[in-house]
């Protein structure tokens, strides 16, 4: 039965949508929303001394926009577990800090990183903590604390067979993924928020999550490098 | 005149967006902002939240609770994937076993490391410190969830099915080395 059940839900998931990215389209409540986040990167670009990090949302013409009523948060954890060697029981990973934009007219407005004040589902933004705009679609800007910003429409760089994904999950074929693909996201737009952060603004990396994992189990821990725990929201005006 | 020059003012500044520079007469960054959505690391709802209602919680489950909320059911799902192919995990590349393994993929957040280069998996002694646009997280995902502890158990070869790689690559000028690392869009 629950074989039955899984295929199911991935059969409704192929026909409800063509294109699910990283995270495109993930769950029925946000689908077609301008609230469904397609992909979330984090990663050292140009300047070593810096994070960069990428959020977009499926662009389905050159006339969608980022929606004035929807804010995207980027959350930083900085502090990793509060109890290290008891994960997972009491894991800890909070925000501690996060960077928000909203777009009002052909701008898109940042604020942060800062400690915000809920760290609930429920966000406000703090106009105090503003740090520039930059016009939608223009090259970028350097903002305050020397946060590198871009906000536009931008080619879909993610890659999965997510058919083919649909198929095995679906139907358990012999050959599993067989031996060719295709992508399902050749030629998809998003519109992407980009930001270089000097990595002083995030505070110190605490201890790797995998590796307070690892201490928990009582596991030889893998040795990898302090880093921060970060994820993405959109939140909704109410 | 002064009266009339004002009044005039306050007019065209509640007017709507200016049609010139599409800039509203006002910014609002009023009121209170709920989440609709949220992810961390690539594919893991779309992959191993097993129903509907259980993909729409997760999008709405603070990172602290999402291993208390979800590591059964995403053991439950990968448990579904093994028993169609009339198979069962083993540990993992990275020595973890079912339970484990769904564990620290319930925990939907992405590291990144301030002081090193960014790989989302290049071995099993350095991995997670990052997303970069070209890392092939589809094909890590799947040899973390069924490559076994070589990585290649499920290559497709001696009569395996071929459950650790999609066979597809980034597509050619999507991503470059330099701000904002996002080519333009062509509609």
């Amino acid at each position: 039965m629950k074989k039955i059940a899984l295929w199911s839900t991935l059969a409704i998931a192929a026909i409800a949508g063509s294109l699910i990215a990283a995270d495109h389209l993930d769950a029925p409540n946000v689908r077609n929303m301008n609230t469904d986040i397609a992909d979330f990167f984090a990663f050292e670009g140009e300047n070593s001394t810096s994070t960069t990090f990428i959020v977009s949302l499926p662009a389905g013409s050159a006339a969608s926009n980022f929606d004035e009523n929807v804010m995207i948060e980027i959350n930083i954890d900085n502090t990793g577990a509060d109890v290290p060697g008891a994960f997972p029981a009491s894991v800890g990973v909070s925000e501690d800090l996060v960077i928000q934009a909203l777009r009002q007219g052909d701008k898109m407005y940042f604020f942060g990183p800062y400690a915000p004040n809920s760290t609930t589902l429920s966000s406000t933004i703090d106009t105090n903590e503003a740090i520039g705009s930059v016009t939608i679609g223009s090259p970028g800007e350097l903002l305050t604390g020397g946060i590198h910003a871009f906000a536009g429409q931008r080619q879909d760089a993610f890659f999965f067979d997510f058919q083919q994904f649909n198929t095995v999950a679906g139907t358990a074929p012999a050959e599993g993924f067989g031996s060719t693909g295709t992508n399902a996201f050749s030629g998809a737009n998003v519109n992407a928020i980009v930001l270089e952060v000097p990595n002083v603004l995030l505070g110190t990396a605490p201890t790797h999550l995998a590796d307070q994992f690892r201490a928990g189990l009582g596991a030889p821990v893998y040795g990898l490098p302090n880093s921060y725990n970060v994820w993405v929201e959109t939140k909704r005006r109410n | 005149m002064a009266v009339a020059v004002v009044a005039t003012l306050t007019v065209s500044c509640s007017d709507d967006d200016n049609p010139v520079t599409g800039q509203p007469a006002t910014t609002d960054f009023s009121g209170t902002f709920t989440t609709q959505d949220q992810m961390g690391r690539p594919g893991i709802n779309t992959v191993l939240s097993g129903s509907d209602a259980n993909k729409n919680n997760f999008n709405i489950t603070t990172p602290a609770n999402q291993i208390a909320a979800f590591s059964g059911e995403f053991n439950n799902t990968l448990g579904a994937y093994y028993a169609a192919y009339g198979a069962s995990f083993e540990n993992n590349i990275l020595g973890l076993d079912q339970a484990q393994t769904t564990a620290v993929l319930s925990l939907d957040v992405l590291q990144v490391s301030p002081d090193a280069p960014t790989s989302y998996f290049t071995s099993t002694s350095s991995f997670l410190t990052g997303r970069t646009l070209e890392d092939d997280v589809i094909d890590v995902s799947l040899i973390v969830l069924f490559g076994g502890n070589t990585g290649a158990r499920f290559d497709g070869n001696n009569g395996t099915p071929n459950l650790i790689s999609d066979n597809v690559s980034q597509e050619m000028g999507t991503s470059t080395s330099t701000f904002p690392y996002l080519t333009a869009a062509q509609f």
